[in-house]
């Protein structure tokens, strides 16, 4: 019996669609029972790196290794074994549209504890008060916001407390206040049940808040790792451009006299 | 709000005084104003933007052209802006956009292309038997494992897809049957055995068209909801959510809704089988003057149970097209709303060609047996 827990490593990792990889060459470590969060421009990989290590697409080289289980030495059992021990929660919240916030939320608890419904509804109200729905339970998702979705994916993902907590951009599109609500409790989480999180995000704030260890990614690959500090003065480029972007302005004009030499295209 | 230009010939440099909104300028407007300058004489053309009001993206490429074509005209050309907000809009929409790069010209060598299409034929057939495979798996299986007792949605399936289309399947049928004897009354009068209007009906509805027909127009109203649905749960990762769940998307959604058509649409053939019946009583009835209880003997006698048994199987075998096309169709989306569209289409037209091409076949096969 292979334990399903531990670091996440992954080992010469490439991973894309199709043959082109968009990343290539990943080492990574994401520390057990700490927050990591992984940074990068739009389009650099971040959320085909997630669905890599969900196991939604096929990695197309490498390994990536939950605790000592290798996922190349995957089975349907131990597949079904590592689905149970994770969480997911999709950027646009992935609830299912015909049922409540309870039902949503009591979704695996039904589907994969095999405990009476009855139970599993309480149990998912009690994560439901943990988010702060309790009171919507009954709401369709269709008629509540979008942060309260976010909200109860989280607790539809920690429903059968995973050891493995994975969340495509939590934050965004939500206010400074539902934002630094989730990350607070992304933090307790973390704190109170030792679940390894990581997180994909654009939002900095949200960053320095939560991460206890950063994966940051450039140029099809990992530009830089390691705890925040070690990360921001790692001196990288793709790191400073990414936490103080300036940018370009174009010296057009004069500032004594106000005439400008107008650039045009064949001109560059 | 207008355009106006004025040039002032005689100073030492040209200027060119812009006045109001450059966006309001009349198409040509700009190629007479570079008209106008006079020269190029070695003096330098100013435009002075002072009177322009607003100065938008649209305006800086007014001003562009302009620019470009008194330079074009052998001009040298300076602006003199003062306005710090049109000195940024400027430095904002004033740039050297640099062009996208488009995608090189595709390999147009024909047995190139063909190549790709028999691999992506290839693959799309591997896909679709292994879905087909699948479904049919944990449609069968799925009752014996306890974990996975999902009676709600096949119950729910059976009352959509069978309750809420009887009506209609009724309909179509009443005016098949009806329709047909019409039609073969007509040439049956002539040798004077319009009772065999009851054979007729009774035999091509039975073994055909109420097969057919019931299929048909459930692929068009179940098959395309069923699309529908699974692409916008792929569209929306609700599929992704299910499978990271470890709940298999096939077990969950497919098998129900195969296990309720199997169910639902042998039931609904057989409505249509006597609906369609009833269709042609009423024209013998009325137009014949065939006493319906004559016209149902003649038809228990020319109909053997056999062929509704056959229009049964045949009702069978549609259901499992109809939802593992549909099934199919609904997983390949991608795209978004539009994705969900064209995938909802092509589940309906390609299970109505699969239903015949599968009806082709089997009439092949019945007429064949001994």
């Amino acid at each position: 019996m292979i334990e399903i827990e531990g670091n996440i490593r992954t080992v010469g990792l490439a991973c894309g669609y199709g043959d082109e990889p968009i990343l290539s060459d990943v080492d990574l470590v994401l520390p057990s029972g700490k927050v990591s969060c992984i940074l990068g421009k739009s389009g650099c990989g971040k959320s085909t790196l997630l669905r890599t290590l969900l196991l939604l697409e096929r990695p197309l080289a490498g390994d990536i290794r939950f605790g000592d289980l290798s996922v190349k030495e995957l089975d349907a059992d131990l597949l079904d074994q590592l689905r149970r021990r994770t969480g997911v929660l999709f950027q646009g919240s992935a609830l299912f549209n015909s049922m409540t916030l309870l039902e949503n939320a009591a979704f695996p608890l039904i589907e994969r504890s095999g405990l009476p419904r009855s139970l599993a509804r309480e149990l998912a109200l009690l994560k439901l008060d943990l988010v702060g729905l309790s009171r919507f339970a009954h709401f369709l998702p269709a008629a509540v916001s979008g942060g309260m979705r976010k909200r109860c994916g989280i607790a539809r993902a920690l429903a059968l407390d995973p050891p493995y907590l994975f969340l495509d951009e939590p934050s965004a599109g939500l206010d400074p206040f539902t934002s630094a609500e989730i990350d607070g409790l992304l933090n307790e989480i973390c704190d109170a049940l030792a679940t390894t999180i990581v997180v994909v995000t654009h939002e900095l704030r949200s960053v320095e808040r939560i991460a206890d260890h950063l994966v940051m990614l450039a140029d099809r690959g990992v530009a830089a790792q390691g705890p925040p500090d070690e990360v921001r003065g790692s001196g990288n480029p793709a790191v400073s451009a990414y936490f103080s972007p300036q940018r370009a302005a174009t010296p057009l004009i004069d500032p004594h006299d106000g005439l400008a030499s107008f650039l045009l295209p064949d001109e560059n | 709000m207008k355009f106006v230009a004025r040039v002032n010939p005689r100073d030492a440099d040209i200027v060119v005084l812009l006045e109001g909104g450059l966006e309001h300028a009349a198409p040509g407007a700009l190629g007479q104003l570079v008209d106008m300058v006079p020269g190029p004489d070695g003096r330098t053309v100013i435009i002075d933007l002072e009177g322009v009001a607003r100065l938008g993206a649209l305006g800086v490429a007014m001003l562009t052209t302009l620019v470009g074509g008194l330079q074009d005209a052998g001009h040298e050309v300076r602006l003199r802006v003062k306005s710090d907000v049109h000195k940024r809009v400027i430095r904002a929409f004033g740039r050297d956009v640099p062009q996208p790069e488009l995608p090189g010209p595709e390999a147009h060598i024909l047995i190139e292309r063909l190549g790709e299409r028999t691999i992506q034929m290839h693959d799309a057939i591997v896909r679709f038997v292994l879905l087909t495979q699948a479904t049919l798996a944990s449609a069968i299986t799925q009752p014996f494992r306890l974990r996975h007792r999902r009676s709600g949605l096949t119950q729910r399936s059976v009352v959509a897809m069978g309750v809420g289309a009887t009506p209609l399947v009724a309909l179509i049928a009443f005016l098949i049957g009806f329709i047909l004897a019409l039609q073969s009354g007509d040439l049956l009068k002539t040798y004077g055995q319009t009772i065999l209007i009851a054979d007729l009906v009774g035999l091509a509805v039975t073994k055909e068209i109420a097969p057919l027909l019931t299929a048909i127009l459930v692929a068009g109203r179940s098959g395309s909801s069923l699309t529908a649905e699974i692409g916008t749960m792929k569209v929306s990762e609700e599929v992704d959510a299910l499978t990271v769940m470890g709940v298999d998307p096939i077990d969950y959604l497919v098998a129900p809704r195969l296990r309720a058509l199997l169910l639902v649409l042998p039931m609904l053939t057989i409505v249509a089988d006597v609906v369609a019946v009833a269709g042609g009583i009423t024209v013998g009835w009325m137009v014949y003057d065939i006493q319906p209880e004559a016209y149902i003997e003649q038809t228990t006698l020319a109909v053997e149970l056999g062929d509704v048994l056959g229009g049964l199987l045949k009702a069978c075998c549609f259901s499992i097209v109809i939802v593992t096309v549909a099934a199919y169709q609904g997983f390949a989306t991608a795209g978004g709303a539009t994705g969900v569209g064209k995938h909802t289409t092509r589940s309906v037209v390609q299970a109505i060609i699969w239903i015949i091409i599968v009806d082709g076949i089997f009439t092949a096969l019945l007429t064949a047996l001994p």
